[in-house]
């Protein structure tokens, strides 16, 4: 399984630990990912907004990156990535006069896209090409009855009619992946709610008071943990996880995981191998319970 | 004929004469195929209790009037087929809409909703001189087109009960009526466009986080979208100053200088240097984790291939 790899600029960046994960994830499960050093930040909801065109011709670029690497399927691992990407795609592959648009400014680059790509997330993978089945057997460290909250949050969701993986409404990957990694999944009422994260800079009160009901819902249930397919949505419920718990008068201590940490926890992988100790909410207390203290 | 099915229901119940609270009424109901939950509620109402309270009126999408949670998603319970929501669980769930007050079982307060829509001006405010004195304002079939999935609104509140920014900030406009702004906004026929969106960048035009829980739409109006292109309008007109433009625009810039998101950047220019100091203790928490980085930043490699590309687009203008 061989797959062009576009972690996206927070993984790279505050989330590191997220891109380290996943590249030893990804060895353990035999992925191949293929680096695309040249690639560009696919420029979020923001340039989508302010200049759609502009985004449309980087994002072009960076399917083509892929696609002149011999590669049909490029994989993310940060939801705003895929959400942006994969709409990209879908204009560039159905609006003839788009594709020829974003053609004509790659044109001046001597490359073109022939739209022969498609974008992916890793949780994605997980259910569709790689296997729940196959990612079960190489489990060597169950999780245990963990009760982990699985935290969607929006743009691996939503539009619907741009990603169409899985039903926006009642999405149910996460918990599949929990339980065949030994977990248990605690179903919450922020499950598919919006983190906050891309108003963080623009009103930040309300940002963290979104991320605090969510962390809130999660708590109530009963959750020992939280996992997220989303490096924002890390960032809003782990890195300010303490403002978040302030905004709504409460204190939290809920660990959050990367996707590919939780996988890579029951692969057998150390905590030091997946980062996390850069984590702001410490997870001692589930690697105890885990034994991978 | 097919034959009907027992279908277990949980319906909220409130009534604020007698409760202090809500709470949920389990039953199960004999479902014929083909009804929708609108006709669920209607047969409790006349043949299990006949105190259930809920709005309705067309039955056909029309009205708007039957608007509720139905197992978590704001939705007309007119258009929702039981079989459809049954693919979730075995168990549906009808609860008032969100973001509202609760009147009465499954009856909500609109007050909030309305003061909302009247504060964005939801009427056409042409240039009176320009307003022909024998006939009406013509306008092409284009400039319907851009206004037309939007003035398709019924008002049925479900993308304000579903909206998270709003759940968490009541002094947020809203979906609704920042798609109706938009619905004005962009009519050929307005000549306000510029106060309306100097008005509503003041009023938080950039305070909705784009989650898109608004786009399933009954009615296919998809406020996000307006309110994306609210913006886009917005920074066209040169309305510029506030911390949602800026952050676009340093987006941009981090792009076109390093090919990369350039977080400290980003943060800093949105924020402003003296709302970042502030943020001190942040910082260094997040520092000591190596999860601040400085702004120093190499760019990518064929960093001018980029920049060419991004000029190629924008029309050849550098912005």
């Amino acid at each position: 399984m061989k797959y062009a790899y576009y972690p996206g600029c927070v993984a790279e960046e505050s989330c590191s630990e997220l891109d380290q994960a996943m590249h030893l994830v990804a060895a353990k499960l035999s992925i191949d990912l293929v680096p695309l050093e040249e690639a560009t930040c696919c420029g979020a909801r923001d340039l989508s907004e302010s200049e759609p065109e502009v985004g449309l011709a980087l994002n072009a670029r960076n399917l083509a990156l892929a696609e002149a690497k011999g590669l049909n399927k490029m994989l993310t691992i940060c939801n705003t990535c895929t959400l942006t990407l994969s709409e990209a795609n879908l204009r560039l592959k159905t609006d003839g006069a788009a594709m020829a648009a974003a053609n004509k400014a790659l044109a001046e680059i001597g490359m073109s896209y022939r739209g022969t790509v498609n974008v992916t997330h890793f949780l994605w993978v997980l259910l569709q090409e790689y296997g729940l089945d196959n990612l079960k057997k190489r489990v060597v460290r169950p999780l245990n009855g963990l009760r982990v909250a699985p935290f969607y949050g929006c743009h691996i969701l939503r539009p619907a009619e741009s990603l169409g993986f899985e039903s926006a409404e009642k999405p149910t990957s996460l918990a599949k992946v929990i339980e065949a990694l030994g977990g248990r999944t605690v179903p919450f009422a922020g499950e598919k709610k919006c983190c906050g994260f891309h108003i963080v800079a623009v009103k930040e009160s309300t940002s963290h008071r979104m991320a605090g009901r969510i962390l809130s819902e999660a708590a109530d249930e009963g959750a020992d943990c939280m996992v997220t397919p989303c490096p924002l949505c890390h960032l809003s419920v782990d890195a300010w996880q303490g403002k978040a718990g302030k905004a709504v008068g409460r204190n939290f201590s809920l660990p959050v995981f990367h996707l590919p940490q939780l996988i890579g926890l029951a692969l057998g992988l150390s905590a030091s191998q997946l980062g996390l100790g850069r984590h702001l909410v410490g997870v001692g207390g589930v690697l105890q319970r885990l034994g991978a203290a | 004929m097919a034959e009907n099915k027992r279908v277990k229901f949980r319906i909220f119940r409130y009534n604020p004469e007698t409760d202090r609270e809500g709470r949920f009424q389990e039953m199960e109901v004999p479902v014929q195929p083909g009804w929708t939950v609108l006709d669920v509620l209607q047969y409790i109402k006349d043949e299990v209790d006949g105190t259930l309270t809920f709005r309705r009126s067309c039955r056909s999408g029309i009205c708007g009037s039957c608007a509720m949670k139905i197992n978590g998603d704001a939705k007309l319970a007119c258009k929702t087929q039981v079989g459809f929501e049954l693919e979730k669980g075995s168990t549906i769930t009808v609860e008032p809409l969100g973001n509202m007050k609760q009147l009465k079982d499954l009856v909500t307060d609109f007050e909030g909703f309305w003061q909302k829509f009247t504060k964005v001006e939801p009427w056409l405010q042409p240039d009176e001189s320009k307003v022909p004195a024998d006939r009406e304002i013509p306008q092409s079939q284009e400039e319907v087109d851009v206004i037309d999935r939007v003035a398709d609104c019924i008002k049925c509140g479900s993308c304000f009960g579903d909206c998270t920014v709003l759940e968490a900030d009541p002094d947020f406009l809203g979906p609704m009526a920042l798609a109706q702004a938009f619905r004005f906004a962009a009519d050929s026929r307005d000549a306000k466009k510029k106060e309306r969106l100097s008005d509503l960048t003041r009023m938080g035009l950039w305070w909705c986080a784009h989650c898109y829980r608004c786009v399933p739409c009954p009615k296919q109006v998809k406020p996000a979208h307006a309110i994306l292109a609210l913006r886009e309008m917005a920074i066209q007109e040169g309305l510029v100053n506030d911390p949602g433009v800026r952050h676009v625009q340093a987006f941009r810039e981090s792009i076109v200088r390093y090919g990369k998101l350039n977080e400290a950047m980003l943060v800093l220019k949105t924020r402003g240097i003296f709302k970042q100091l502030t943020d001190f203790p942040q910082a260094l928490a997040m520092m000591r984790k190596g999860k601040a980085k400085p702004p120093f930043k190499k760019p990518i490699r064929k960093i001018d291939d980029v920049r060419r590309v991004v000029k190629a687009a924008a029309g050849g203008v550098q912005k």
